[in-house]
């Protein structure tokens, strides 16, 4: 196997393993924010990983720029998502974004 | 089999977890469950992509990264108040 092969398959098989850690993550905490936690190394370590063994393997073709902007795409869109369904959680819990008037007298969420 | 095509097979495996965390729980969690298998239904798209080597069949992927994130952001905001 030449070295552009074994990168490949390394590459590969750590981004399938970060992506079952992740999944295993989020299935095995309890609470929504502990499970948003989780979703981060599936959506911005596995992406980049797995685009890199495309862009190993097909070199800057057509393939591996698609390869690398979906990678770009994903690192770039679960922040996002991430902190929306955060923020969609605390709204349902407590009524409000911001810190809420207990939490003011408590000293701090 | 190529290793690209264990790799799609092994990452659809990783589907599994998000279905169940999606049947169980209340309703944020299962909102989870469907963006990290978003997230994995993109990742299995790109591999199959390279496994079929057509350059073509990544747009599919790059289709479905930006209409996930579309989608989680629409149930995002829906259930913030209204479901």
């Amino acid at each position: 196997m030449s070295a552009a092969g074994l990168a490949v398959a390394v590459l590969l098989a750590l981004g399938v393993a970060v992506t079952w850690l992740s999944c295993l993550g989020v299935l095995l905490m309890r609470d929504p924010y502990d499970r948003l936690h989780y979703t981060a190394p599936a959506s911005a370590l596995a992406p980049v990983l797995i685009g890199a063994a495309v862009v190993v393997e097909e070199g800057l073709s057509a393939a591996g720029i698609k390869a690398a902007l979906i990678a770009l795409v994903l690192v770039g869109t679960n922040p996002v998502l991430g902190h929306a369904t955060a923020r969609a959680a605390r709204i349902r819990e407590h009524g409000q974004w911001t810190i809420t008037d207990a939490e003011r007298e408590e000293g701090g969420p | 089999m190529s290793e690209w095509t264990l790799a799609a097979l092994a990452l659809l495996a990783g589907l599994v977890p998000c279905g169940v965390v999606c049947l169980r729980g209340g309703p944020v969690d299962r909102l989870i469950g469907l963006e990290l298998a978003g997230t994995v239904d993109t990742l299995v798209l790109l591999v199959l992509a390279q496994a079929f080597d057509r350059a073509i069949y990544f747009d599919l992927a790059l289709a479905l990264a930006l209409l996930s994130f579309a989608g989680g952001l629409v149930f995002a905001r829906f259930l913030e108040r209204w479901i």
